[in-house]
């Protein structure tokens, strides 16, 4: 039997409690029908849930457990880029300038997509173990590109006015701590060498349990009911042509 | 060491907005009542006046450099009091808008939509806006002149326009 210290305390703490959480979210989720709003938040919810439940009865360390933990984080992190798009769908209307929003986006995250595959590639060290060394630079540029993703839609979102009304700016704002965390972390332990595994696993695992605190917080909470009669006015065409106006006599000799 | 100090910076600027996002995503409206408390009264005609080049040009004319810099500046100041109003009257006005969708109504949800899509872009010029009247307040007296990126900008939009309804 393992001894009961203060530091496997602790990292069982940090490995159930999120589960603890997400498994609350699912069922929130599938009571209040919200799992159409966000399909693939609610899958990456039940990914993340199944696989470390499994593994924390499983036998470390086996084949079995490597090859389930590869398969849950490579999904993982796919699904956690879907999400993004998700929350864009989700927060943005439809019309032809968000549509270039959108498009600009996706072309931010083609570039931030290539300047990760490149810091994957172009990356002068293997170390002595090359295979776990490719591993953790390849979760680095994986998280690269999510956190990259996320300060855009982060910033997008500012300028939208959300409140935490929104199930959007939870999932957002739990994913923006995560990747941001996770990528210094990838960082210092994956190139830099400058902390310990025991240490890198363990901010890991605190940010995530941030993340899913919030994601609690946001999606947990009893839905406000809020009554609006009418459509406020407040000639924001007539403003937005007084500030374009202005904007453009910049680019006009005067 | 350049890659490090990228990543470095990505990681803290996700950490950053992640809690910008959050410390600012108050209560918010919650009902007409609310927005009519809490709107603020603007007159657009003023901030037109306020930034008006005749207008510019007339006191530059009649005022010695020193007190146009100083008259100018305060025109100014008194603008970017107007557009903070403004950023809030439109941030307010998205929240009611999503809230009223709630209703459920297709009609209303468009009408919704095209207003949320005009206060998001009202928002993004506001951020323009504020950085064209900082660079003045500084240098008041300074006739600027900058490529016509809007133009182009303008061109990008139209073709865009005009490409998405000929796949339609």
């Amino acid at each position: 039997m393992r001894p009961m210290s203060f530091a496997y305390l602790v990292t069982m703490t940090l490995w159930v409690l999120p589960l603890v959480v997400q498994a609350a979210i699912a069922l929130v989720m599938l009571k209040r029908k919200s799992v159409k709003s966000f399909p693939i938040f609610f899958s990456y919810t039940v990914l993340v849930l199944t696989g470390e439940t499994a593994l924390l009865f499983m036998k470390y360390p086996s084949n079995i457990y490597t090859l389930v933990y590869c398969c849950k984080e490579g999904l993982a992190v796919l699904l956690g880029l879907a999400v993004i798009f998700e929350i864009l769908g989700d927060i943005l209307p439809s019309s032809p300038f968000i549509r270039f929003v959108l498009k600009s986006v996706w072309i931010f995250g083609g570039v931030a997509g290539v300047a990760a595959v490149f810091m994957l590639v172009y990356h002068p060290d293997a170390g002595a173990h090359r295979v776990l060394e490719f591993i953790l630079l390849a979760e680095r540029s994986a998280r690269f590109l999510q956190a990259c993703l996320f300060i855009v839609v982060l910033a997008l979102m500012s300028r939208l006015g959300l409140t935490w009304r929104h199930y959007s700016v939870g999932i957002a704002a739990g994913f923006g701590i995560y990747s941001g965390v996770a990528l210094a972390g990838f960082e210092l332990r994956g190139h830099l060498h400058l902390v310990s595994d025991a240490t890198f696993a363990l901010l890991n695992s605190a940010a995530y349990n941030v993340a899913a605190l919030i994601w609690g917080f946001y999606l947990l909470r009893p839905l406000p009911k809020m009554t609006v009669e009418h459509f406020p006015s407040a000639n924001l065409t007539e403003w937005n042509e007084a500030v374009t106006d202005y904007v453009n006599q910049w680019s006009r000799r005067y | 060491m350049v890659t490090t100090l990228l990543t470095l910076a990505v990681a803290l600027l996700a950490l950053a907005l992640a809690y910008a996002l959050l410390s600012r995503a108050h209560t918010g409206v919650r009902d007409n009542h609310d927005w009519e408390q809490r709107k603020h009264a603007i007159d657009v005609k003023i901030f037109r006046v306020l930034l008006d080049r005749n207008e510019e040009a007339h006191l530059r004319r009649f005022l010695p450099p020193l007190q146009f810099a100083d008259f100018q500046r305060r025109r100014i100041h008194l603008a970017l009091r107007m557009l903070r109003l403004v950023d809030d009257n439109a941030g307010m006005a998205m929240e009611l808008g999503r809230l009223a969708k709630l209703k459920g109504d297709p009609a209303l949800a468009s009408n919704i939509d095209e207003m949320i899509a005009t206060a998001f872009q009202l928002r993004l010029n506001l951020l323009l806006a504020r950085l064209c009247l900082y660079v003045k307040w500084v240098f008041p007296s300074w006739a600027v002149s900058l490529p016509a990126f809007e133009v182009r900008y303008q061109h990008l939009l139209d073709s865009m326009h005009a490409s998405s309804g000929a796949i339609a």
